[in-house]
């Protein structure tokens, strides 16, 4: 099948009649959040060729897996400047977080015991996520206006989703 | 040792090292530095131009990184940080007389996210190895 070449096995493959019958019954709000992310990729893949963003979010994703593998390896001085490497509490988040969010990000190590995801529009729009030990930062540009909030651990996962949507549907 | 006016002036260029570390800060789809280059807990290091060329500074770099270890050298006017209120200090080392460090200018090290990413944005790319 094409969507299986697209897929990885932890990313159920999306058939919209099931989803149709299943749609009175329990499906997490990420599932839902992913279905509808995914929905124009499974109508095109069968029908049409498949749209160039779906391909560079799979890419990404399995960027990503190897990359926050590959965190847990950096060892101090990994950066030349003296960075140390990533504590467990901060590991744990990043993981945690990048497993139940709704959009492929761009994850990337800073000197300041953080991991940052970031997402970027084709306008110049940027939304950035640095993971600490114990909270979530967030950095937002849009219309070259500034906007910066701190999200505490407990229902992080809502909240960075929350701020992930309003970022892509302004 | 300094011979270097402490007074970094808008014109001159600072120069930061990308270290080939797996994973590292280069945005490979962007094909220039995350914002998270210029995240550093102990303020970004850079080196000052100093009146040298641009590859008298490459050959410094490399030879302290070691050849293999780097992913890139980019640059940044210091005009550029001092438009969004950083300072620089001048912080010759031992070993590099060119040493600087770039801070927040608000007393703390930390540069802010706003800051950051705009250092990211406007630096230019000097070498670039094996992307």
């Amino acid at each position: 099948m094409i969507e299986k070449s697209y897929f990885t096995p932890s990313e159920p493959i999306f058939n919209p009649f099931i989803v149709k019958a299943n749609t009175s019954s329990k499906v997490s709000s990420l599932w839902q959040m992913r279905v509808k992310n995914r929905i124009a990729y499974n109508y095109s893949s069968t029908f049409t060729s498949i749209p160039q963003k779906y391909i560079v979010e799979e890419k990404r994703k399995s960027i990503n897996l190897q990359k926050l593998k590959d965190l847990e390896k950096l060892e101090y001085n990994w950066n030349g400047n003296g960075a140390e490497p990533f504590t467990t509490e901060v590991l744990n988040n990043a993981n945690y977080i990048y497993h139940n969010i709704i959009r492929e990000p761009k994850i990337f190590p800073t000197g300041r015991k953080s991991i940052q995801f970031e997402y970027e529009k084709n306008n110049g729009d940027y939304l950035e996520f640095e993971i600490f030990h114990d909270r979530v930062e967030v950095y937002m540009e849009v219309s070259e206006e500034e906007k910066e909030i701190t999200i505490p651990l407990i229902n992080v996962v809502k909240k960075v989703n929350e701020v992930i949507n309003e970022f892509f549907e302004s | 040792m300094s011979f270097l006016n402490p007074k970094i002036d808008e014109n001159e260029f600072l120069y930061r090292a990308i270290k080939k570390s797996i994973p590292n800060q280069w945005d490979i789809e962007k094909n220039r530095p995350s914002s998270a280059l210029f995240k550093d807990s102990k303020g970004v290091s850079v080196d000052r131009d100093g009146n040298r060329n641009k590859r008298e500074i490459v050959t410094s770099f490399l030879e302290r990184f070691g050849h293999t270890e780097l992913k890139a050298i980019v640059n940044i006017r210091a005009g550029h940080c001092y438009e969004k209120d950083c300072s620089i200090l001048y912080r010759p080392l031992d070993d590099n007389p060119f040493h600087a460090e770039i801070h927040n200018g608000n007393g703390k090290v930390e540069l802010t996210k706003g800051q950051a990413r705009f250092l990211a944005k406007n630096c230019t790319i000097v070498e670039q190895y094996d992307l």
